[in-house]
């Protein structure tokens, strides 16, 4: 966009690129590296770069003792649960706001600012009000409570990938004989798919990563996964093998994820800005 | 159709909201055996002379202004580096999104790791190009500064999304008119595209400050709140206060205090992105 | 019709087998974990398994979920617990987590009435939670009755410990006379030094007072000017207070509570405390230039890599200077209790205590695996296995002795003690307190810092629900 560029400026532009990308990619591979090490190597001074790999690590976070696995399906289990809830919420919302304009502007706008609600200030009053009713430490507490989180993500994901299909469509259905179910399911549907997958995988993977409530709303049995991991910080000495193992377990999922969908995905992120 | 959904979020953030207040305004322990003591504004008027408190708000404002802006510049030469057009940029781009989508406790996790004085790789790699080790995460500066490299490295590939695709949208007509013209690059970018990428520079900017005023994660992970309270961030405080200091009235107003401050920059961002929406 | 029955035939049988290979593996385990067992209790000469464990019942299909932090007296815990499995057949779950959030979560779960545990472990200084907020039980009906240890023996227990750790006699206290916990890990304070650096400045034993070690760090600095003779924990987070707490007593400021009176009116503004930190602050000018950042673990470090002469810490840290393997100065450390003041000499006192949930519904078992952890006839085990034990028995055995040698110097030093608040805003007041002092160790003027200090300890003990008016007005 700059137009044309120099030969050296080009080597000092992709110079520089390669700079960033070992910034953002070693600790991301010094992660994985580590977690293949032995206790010894990983504390090895100066630190080996080629080792005989060890999967003595995973083989301790897969086993019954550190029970990291349950913690992984936990968290499985409640960004599965959050994604069809919030896509089932945000689907009809999406689908009016667009449509028929719903609210206009100012709901649009009040979804948002909901987005901007800094979750440790409603962990409070929502926690005196979960342990009423008995809802912490289960499996439907997280589900429900990251609904506030995604919920105004999907709404302006979808209703941007809605905005996209032209009027002229739907009215030609009408004209068809089609009912607004009809083209909803036969039309819409269709033709936003990828948006609809793109939005449940964002919002499993914002429950995915979630730390801070998970981490006030679960005690034993639904902890998930980046909570687990959080644990084995310990007193004295912190066991950097499991740590860099859970963790590289724990973000495998959503960098397949980001990789199947990437573009979609930043969508999401940015609420459509950026399309 | 949208009842269901605001009908929920009602429920999920207006009504938490006013119990919220409610509980401001008592002492008001964890355990339910324990009396809870009315106060009325007693909460707030505690809070504006603990120094805690006013130390970590400002420590919050200074992480949020430092990080924002380190975030944003470096977004911005990363998004002009990535628009180079040859093959080799589009390789770049996936691998750049990465950290925004791994949990920021993973992130968290490794850099501590990293930033380990005796162990760590980042002080191996310092002492052996002479400039010698640093104690990262051992005193109150350098811990500050440890906190907004990690926040960098989560956060700036999310400014680059934005300020790229921003790139990418501007219409090349102009640019190519002030070309011939001879104006020179950084002419070109002050007078003609930094005009037209300016509201989405603003989205970044906007999205990336509220985000940076919700910290909690890293701050969690790699400092909880140290050295003497260098990130010793509102959000920590507030948990700390609340589950740990057993005073769920006091981390109350605080959180009231925070939402306040955190609608005034909503009101801020949405005024903007409805100006973006409506043009 | 056969075909059917046939197939819930088939069903049947493999629901079976799930319960049989259940069994099986059970089976397998209680082997296993017996013939393990076994050797071990043969190397160090104990009764066999069954002999001095029949006050334990039989606890078959109870499940006892035991909270504890992460370390090496949690790991020993476990070992312990297989045994108490393998004698009762209840089956023990050791749910450990790093220290530093077990506060927030047992507040946490007993306030959603989740009642997931069933043996809570605290730091005792967290006492006035757990106690007046009604998370755990009184334990004195259990110890006169039946499901209590023959051999448990009070009386091994030091005084101190006993006190500090299970009693809670603010006025606040549900019950003064209550016993609401027993010990788990027992931890002390104390002094380490360089023999040979002491005795190249003339000095052939441990500095008695802090005065004397002033005047001892200062030679050795004029021996080694490279040297920061002094490695004192420092920092935020406990790390002041726990160094600042045996000075504080030494000079005056009570025991053993140094820091408030019975209603929390704070103590800090007051001479001894001054004079105390004034003295700490003179010691600085003999430690490294980042002396506030110091942490028990960075003085450990620095003392164990030979880079100071004199260090205070807890006795968890000892065995690591006395291990070749992580201590440069293995051979030439001795121990001693920390310095004395001009009025006495005291130890600070630490630690972990245990006690049943009151939220537990196997409140019964949860009390005989207190006991079990913590009695008599397990102590050396537990001990060698890496706990802290608070027992004269356990500190004076050959074998303990020979692998940990400062463990009778532990139980000595305990005639004076001294230790930290247990009322509920501790957290908070300790916070505030380190704040101030750090300001005193930065060159703030003593006195009317330490009077802005004792202020907002003042408020904070007022708005934790105490009542300090009761000794007098705010100071001023």
């Amino acid at each position: 966009m700059i137009g044309r560029i120099s030969r050296t400026e080009l080597i000092i532009r992709v110079s520089l690129l390669v700079i960033f990308f070992l910034f953002f990619m070693f600790p991301i591979y010094w992660m994985v590296v580590t977690s293949l090490k032995n206790t010894v190597d990983i504390f090895a001074i100066p630190p080996k770069w080629f080792f005989s790999i060890s999967f003595e690590n995973y083989w301790y976070i897969m086993s019954d003792d550190s029970g990291f696995l349950k913690k992984i399906l936990n968290s499985a289990i409640a960004s599965t649960l959050n994604a069809i809830f919030t896509l089932l919420l945000a689907f009809p919302a999406a689908y009016s706001m667009s449509r028929y304009k719903t609210g206009g502007i100012n709901l649009l706008m009040w979804f948002l600012s909901i987005r901007m609600i800094p979750p440790i200030v409603g962990a409070i009053p929502l926690f005196i009000i979960f342990s009423k009713l008995g809802l912490v430490d289960t499996f439907i507490a997280l589900p429900i409570l990251y609904i506030i989180i995604n919920l105004p993500f999907a709404i302006w994901m979808i209703k941007s990938f809605m905005d996209e299909i032209p009027k002229e469509i739907d009215e030609s259905a009408y004209v068809e004989g089609c009912s607004t179910t009809g083209v909803i399911f036969k039309i819409i549907v269709p033709l936003i798919r990828p948006g609809i997958f793109a939005t449940l995988v964002f919002c499993f993977i914002m429950s995915w990563n979630e730390f801070l409530i998970a981490y006030i709303f679960t005690r034993k049995e639904a902890i998930t996964a980046p909570v687990g991991v959080a644990r084995f910080i310990t007193e004295r000495q912190i066991l950097w093998g499991y740590i860099t193992a859970g963790a590289t377990l724990a973000s495998i999922l959503p960098m397949l994820l980001l990789i199947i969908f990437q573009k979609n995905l930043v969508r999401g992120l940015t609420l459509g800005a950026v399309k | 159709m949208v009842i269901p959904a605001v009908l929920i979020l009602l429920l999920l953030t207006i009504y938490p909201f006013i119990y919220l207040i409610y509980v401001s305004s008592h002492i008001w322990p964890i355990s339910p055996t324990l009396p809870k003591i009315y106060l009325g504004f007693g909460q707030f008027t505690y809070l504006f002379q603990d120094p805690t408190f006013i130390e970590s708000l400002k420590v919050t404002v200074n992480l949020m202004v430092v990080g924002v802006t380190i975030q944003i510049s470096l977004g911005t030469l990363l998004a002009i580096l990535l628009s180079t057009k040859t093959r080799i940029t589009s390789y770049f781009t996936l691998p750049f999104m990465i950290p925004v989508f791994i949990s920021p406790v993973v992130v968290g996790l490794i850099w501590k790791f990293m930033f380990n004085y005796d162990l760590g790789i980042l002080n191996y790699l310092l002492e052996s190009i002479g400039i010698g080790a640093v104690n990262w995460l051992g005193t109150p500066r350098n811990a500050f500064w440890s906190v907004v490299i990690i926040d960098t490295w989560q956060w700036t590939p999310f400014t680059t999304l934005i300020i790229k695709a921003g790139l990418d949208s501007v219409d090349p007509t102009p640019i190519e008119a002030a070309t011939v013209d001879g104006a020179n690059r950084f002419q070109i970018f002050r007078h003609v595209t930094f005009p037209s990428i300016a509201p989405i520079f603003t989205v970044a900017l906007l999205f990336r400050t509220l985000d940076a005023f919700k910290a909690f994660d890293i701050i969690y992970i790699v400092t909880r709140g140290g050295p003497g309270g260098s990130t010793y961030v509102l959000g920590y405080n507030i948990w700390k206060t609340a589950f740990y200091q057993n005073q769920l009235g006091l981390a109350g107003a605080m959180s009231v205090i925070m939402i306040v401050i955190a609608t005034i920059l909503a009101f801020i961002l949405v005024r903007i992105m409805k100006g973006l929406l409506e043009r | 019709m056969n075909r059917y029955k046939n197939s819930i035939g088939y069903f049947l049988i493999s629901l079976k087998w799930e319960v049989i290979m259940e069994k099986i593996k059970k089976i397998l385990v209680g082997i296993i974990s017996a013939s393990l067992l076994i050797p071990f209790s043969i190397a160090n000469a104990l009764p066999p398994l069954a002999a001095g464990s029949d006050w334990l019942r039989d606890w078959s299909g109870t499940t006892l979920v035991l909270t504890s932090h992460t370390g090496p007296t949690t790991d020993a815990a476990k070992v312990m617990a297989k045994e108490f499995e393998a004698i009762t057949g209840a089956t023990v779950e050791v749910i450990d987590e790093s220290w530093t959030d077990l506060l927030a979560k047992h507040q946490a779960d007993y306030a959603a009435g989740n009642g997931s545990y069933d043996v809570v472990t605290w730091a005792y200084l967290w006492g006035g939670n757990y106690v007046e907020g009604g998370l755990v039980d009184d334990m004195e009906p259990y110890m006169s009755s039946e499901l209590a240890d023959p051999n448990y023996d009070m009386g091994d227990i030091p005084m101190a410990v006993q006190e500090v750790y299970g009693r809670y006699r603010l006025a606040s206290s549900p019950n003064p006379d209550g016993l609401w916990a027993l010990p788990y890990k027992f931890d002390v304070y104390l002094a380490m030094y360089r023999t040979d650096l002491f005795e190249e400045a003339g000095y052939d034993s441990c500095p008695s007072t802090y005065e004397e070690l002033y005047e001892a760090a200062g030679k050795i600095k004029a021996n080694h000017p490279e040297m920061d003779p002094l490695a004192f924990p420092m920092a935020m987070g406990g790390n002041f207070l726990s160094s600042f707490m045996a000075m504080n007593s030494g000079y005056g400021a009570g025991t053993p509570d140094s820091w408030t009176d019975g209603n929390l009116f704070p103590k800090m503004h007051q001479e001894p405390t001054v004079e105390a930190a004034k003295m700490m602050k003179k010691l600085m000018e003999y430690m490294p230039a980042d002396a506030l950042d110091y942490d028990f673990d960075k003085a450990n470090t620095a003392f164990a890599q030979g880079n100071a002469a004199f260090t205070v810490n807890w006795n968890a840290y000892m065995p690591y200077v006395l291990d070749p393997n992580s201590s440069a100065v293995s051979d030439k450390v001795a121990f001693c209790a920390t310095p004395g003041g001009p009025e006495g000499r005291y130890s600070a006192l630490g630690g972990w205590v245990q006690g049943i949930s009151s939220q537990s519904e196997n409140k019964d078992a949860a009390f005989q695996l207190i006991q079990f952890l913590s009695g008599k006839d397990r102590g050396v085990d537990f001990a060698m296995n890496g706990g802290s034990v608070a027992r004269f028995s356990t500190a004076n055995d050959p074998a303990v002795v020979e692998k940990y040698p400062f463990y009778p110097l532990l139980m000595d030093i305990l005639k004076g003690y001294t230790g930290f608040g247990v009322y509920r805003p501790w957290p908070e007041i300790e916070k505030t307190m380190e704040t101030y002092f750090h300001k005193v160790m930065l060159g703030e003027d003593p006195e009317s810092t330490l009077l802005k200090g004792a202020q907002q300890v003042y408020v904070q003990a007022q708005r934790g629900g105490y009542n300090p008016g009761a000794t007098g007005p705010k100071p001023n």
